[in-house]
């Protein structure tokens, strides 16, 4: 990323956020990766009015308490929070999630790969992205 | 003396009058021009002394010439007589003379005009006396000198001195002579017209006073004397009793009033008269009708009593029709038997009148039938009917009438009619009631209990035998019983007044229910309620029908239908669980699986230097199954999404389908796939069937083991189905595998010599499957394997009629 803003990591799975977590590392990104397991103590964070606003949010869809969807919906209803860009980092396939994703103007869904490599080429990717894409000014 | 006449006269006396004064005017005007003429004369005196003037010069001179020029003194008695002459000449001229001047004189004196001329007159005429005043002298000389002197001197003085003198003299009295005689013939003529002008002027003014006096006269009798004659003439019109009449005056003066006065009061006169007038015509015309009433009493009357007789008759006619009607079980026959009969007494001359009455084919006649010609005639139609059903016909048996009169009355005509409407309506009734007893027949031995009931609380009207044999209640019974008490479904009130709103929705109704009978017991009953509505009330009919038997029938059936309807519906739930299941776990068992890999990629990865061969061996191994075990899960998955998602029914050209497949396979160059013949076209679902295609060609291609691999799909047409082949030169399958290879999970080579899930044959049996197709394989190990299914050829109704072009996945 351009700056240095957290990335904000809502994912369940141990697994899959340690896979984030190392990929984002062999890729030298420098931004610091905030991880919250579920929506609840995601969202917790981003009105938490110490902590500083990611630059981008990587968000699971199934998650326990409250699921991608649900998060997402709240997100996009407030002001502030919904400029946040939301990349959906899932492993469903499914249309419906697709359709309900979009629908609530994510910035993008990608399917974790099931193989690391292929992974760390989608954080790569994604990096690569919103280093490129430019945000605006925090505190806006 | 009226007044016209009196006017009349009086303005002829003033005309008359009028004449005379001018007759006088004119007379006196005459005189006064022969006064004038006369004074115009005495101008001729003038004329006269004139002449006589130069007359006298003339004989003056002769005489003198004679006295001086010839020997006139040898005749002294002429001398005498000459002398004597001359002196009278002489006198003579100043006589005439004198009364010239005196006529001039005069003259000037009447005139006034014409004093320039007068005076000029007077100058020449006094030039003239003068001369002569001058010339007598002379004259008297010459002659003294003849007589003292000689002639010859007399002579030379009258030639030297008078003769000059002499001739002018006559000269100017010539001249004067002539224009005084002019001036006389002159002034006479200016007289003449002065007086014949001012007779003009008189009888001009007479003609007008004439004139005037007509246009006066005419005046008054206009004003006066017409108008009061037309006075007259309307007043005695008046009195003569023509109303009408009006005066046309319209003068603005008091005789004008006067008519007005008069035309209003004829005016007045005529409306009074013509009130009175209407008020008689009113009273005549109340009195004439009157009167004419009471003629048309007094004749009809008269009439009346022949009437009465006939419509005495008549009504007997109808009276007895009347009493043949209410005699109980006659039939509709004896009814027109007897009313030929009524009708053939009811008219005129029944002794010559004959009768037929005519319905529905038969003829029903009097004794004395006979045609003829004088005839009547009356259509019997049914009652509500239009169509002719009979007649009646009356023939006059008699001699026609001499002057062509009809031998029937009107009254005998209206009978007819009034007869032919009475059997109508006898007619249409002994229909209705026939009708009605076969309708109470046919419901009293129907097979279904038949109710009758009134809506609103279900009392039975009426019901049929079945109804009472059923229930075990007399009809009577019956009837003071309402429906609910026979219904088992229908305990109460409320629930009859439900069931008769649905019935208003709906009109009819079919009730399963039970009905009891009067031992207390119950059968099964349908029945159907049926709302009829009429005029003025509503009414339900029902009928039920015991169905005991048919409900036992019914239920040995409805059990194994039920069971099977049961089992089915816990098929499909089996069915929608095990889908939902297979995709769950197929997803939540992969999250694990993906978290094993990748902690064994990292460790493999991280730790590599600190294992060893064996500890590197089994992390490869770990993630070996981990990735079979993806693969399962996913054969898993796609094992079940066969049946779950329902796609479109399109028309697929395996023509094209299949090289798609084989393209997307991407064999090795050592295998070749072909396509033998050409594929026909399916209706299905195009991904599944593409699946088939996949499976067994890529079985085909995974298991080869030949160095020329050979694959070939083809078709037949067999028995109504398309029988599809994949034929491949592979290694063959044992016949006892036949059966196995197709279930899940089974492969026939160990999964660490040869990794396959083992789901493609069971997919794509479980496709064709469903599409009632079978599939199998025939094979000989070492020489390759065909594997066979088969797709239904009939229509299976595709949705849109598409032709899948371009197959996308």
């Amino acid at each position: 990323m351009r700056n240095l803003l957290p990335i904000l990591l809502v994912e369940d799975d141990q697994v899959d956020a340690m896979t984030v977590e190392r990929a984002l590392k062999d890729l030298n990104v420098t931004n610091k990766l905030v991880h919250r397991p579920d929506g609840e103590e995601a969202l917790g964070y981003l009105r938490d009015g110490s902590s500083k606003r990611p630059c981008v949010i990587l968000l699971d869809l199934n998650m326990p308490k409250m699921n991608g969807i649900e998060l997402l919906k709240i997100m996009k209803a407030d002001d502030i929070l919904k400029k946040i860009p939301v990349v959906v980092l899932t492993t469903s396939r499914d249309t419906q999630d697709k359709v309900e994703t979009f629908g609530l103007s994510a910035a993008g869904y990608i399917v974790k790969p099931t193989d690391y490599k292929k992974f760390v080429e989608a954080m790569r990717t994604i990096n690569l992205y919103w280093t490129l894409s430019e945000l605006p000014p925090n505190g806006e | 003396m009226r007044i016209g006449q009196k006017s009349i006269l009086g303005f002829i006396g003033i005309a008359s009058l009028v004449g005379i004064i001018g007759v006088i005017a004119i007379k006196y005007n005459t005189n006064v021009a022969l006064d004038v003429d006369r004074i115009l004369l005495g101008n001729s005196n003038e004329a006269k002394a004139a002449t006589e003037i130069n007359y006298h010069i003339q004989k003056i001179q002769t005489n003198i010439n004679k006295l001086l020029f010839e020997r006139i003194d040898e005749r002294p008695e002429q001398k005498k007589h000459i002398k004597k002459a001359i002196g009278a000449s002489i006198s003579k001229l100043q006589q005439f003379t004198l009364l010239w001047e005196d006529a001039i004189k005069l003259k000037i004196e009447l005139s006034r005009e014409e004093e320039k001329k007068e005076t000029e007159e007077l100058k020449i005429f006094k030039n003239l006396k003068t001369k002569i005043d001058d010339f007598i002298p002379l004259v008297n000389k010459t002659v003294a000198l003849q007589q003292e002197q000689s002639p010859e001197a007399a002579g030379s003085f009258f030639e030297n001195k008078v003769e000059p003198l002499l001739l002018e003299t006559q000269k100017t009295a010539k001249n004067l002579e002539k224009s005084t005689r002019e001036k006389v013939i002159t002034e006479t003529w200016e007289i003449r017209k002065a007086v014949s002008s001012s007779t003009a002027i008189i009888i001009i003014s007479t003609a007008i006073g004439l004139l005037a006096v007509i246009v006066v006269c005419h005046f008054i009798w206009n004003t006066i004397s017409n108008p009061i004659t037309k006075l007259r003439d309307a007043v005695d019109k008046m009195g003569k009793g023509e109303l009408e009449t009006k005066i046309q005056i319209n003068s603005n003066d008091e005789i004008g009033d006067l008519a007005q006065a008069f035309n209003d009061m004829a005016r007045k006169l005529k409306e009074s008269y013509a009130s009175l007038e209407g008020k008689v015509q009113e009273r005549t015309d109340e009195l004439s009708a009157a009167n004419a009433k009471l003629q048309k009493e007094i004749s009809g009357h008269s009439s009346a009593q022949g009437k009465l007789q006939q419509h005495l008759k008549q009504l007997d006619c109808l009276y007895g029709l009347s009493k043949l009607i209410e005699r109980p079980k006659i039939s509709l026959e004896e009814i027109f038997q007897e009313t030929a009969h009524l009708i053939h007494n009811a008219f005129q001359h029944p002794n010559r009148t004959c009768v037929r009455i005519t319905f529905e084919g038969i003829s029903y006649k009097t004794d004395n039938f006979k045609k003829s010609e004088l005839s009547q005639y009356a259509k019997i139609k049914v009652h509500g009917n239009e169509i002719e059903a009979g007649a009646i016909e009356v023939y006059y048996l008699g001699e026609k009438a001499e002057n062509g009169e009809s031998p029937f009355l009107k009254e005998e005509r209206d009978l007819l009619d009034a007869i032919a409407e009475h059997l109508g309506r006898i007619a249409a009734r002994r229909q209705t009631t026939e009708r009605l007893e076969l309708l109470r027949n046919l419901i009293d031995r129907s097979n279904d209990c038949i109710f009758i009931i009134e809506p609103k609380w279900g009392r039975l009207l009426d019901t049929n035998d079945k109804a009472c044999a059923s229930l075990g209640y007399t009809r009577e019974e019956l009837l003071n019983m309402t429906f609910k008490d026979v219904e088992q479904s229908i305990p109460d009130d409320s629930s009859w007044q439900g069931q008769i709103e649905e019935l208003r929705l709906k009109t009819d109704l079919v009730i399963q229910g039970q009905h009891r009978r009067k031992d207390g017991t119950t059968f099964f009953a349908e029945t159907s309620l049926k709302l009829v509505s009429q005029k003025k009330e509503d009414f339900i009919i029902a009928i039920a029908r015991d169905v005991t038997e048919r409900k036992q029938a019914e239920q040995k059936q409805t059990q194994p239908i039920q069971e099977l309807e049961r089992t089915n519906q816990e098929v499909e739930n089996i069915k929608q669980e095990l889908e939902d299941f297979a995709y769950i776990v197929s997803h939540d068992l992969k999250a694990p699986l993906r978290g094993i890999k990748t902690i064994a990629e990292w460790m493999s990865a991280d730790y590599a230097d600190k294992l060893d061969e064996n500890g590197r061996e089994q992390i490869d191994l770990l993630s070996n199954r981990v990735r079979r075990m993806h693969n399962l899960i996913d054969g898993v998955l796609q094992y079940s999404r066969v049946g779950r998602i329902k796609e479109e029914l399109v028309k697929v050209n395996l023509n094209e389908l299949v090289p798609e497949v084989i393209d997307m396979l991407a064999p090795s160059e050592n295998i070749t796939i072909t396509v033998e013949n050409e594929l026909p076209t399916v209706e299905c679902e195009q991904p599944r069937i593409m699946q088939v295609f996949q499976n067994l060609l890529s079985n085909g291609v995974k298991y080869m083991d030949k160095p020329e691999g050979q694959i070939k799909v083809d078709c037949v047409e067999e028995d109504g189905f398309w029988k599809f082949s994949v034929a491949d030169n592979g290694p063959g399958i044992k016949e006892e595998h036949f059966e196995r290879i197709f279930k899940i999970f089974q492969t026939l080579t160990p999964r660490d010599e040869f990794e396959s899930t083992g789901v493609g044959l069971t997919v794509a049996k479980k496709i064709v499957e469903l599409y009632n197709g079978r599939i199998w394989v025939e094979s000989k190990p070492g020489e390759g394997s065909t594997f066979f299914f088969t797709l239904p050829k009939q229509e299976m109704g595709v949705k849109d009629e598409k032709l899948v072009a371009n197959i996308i996945s």
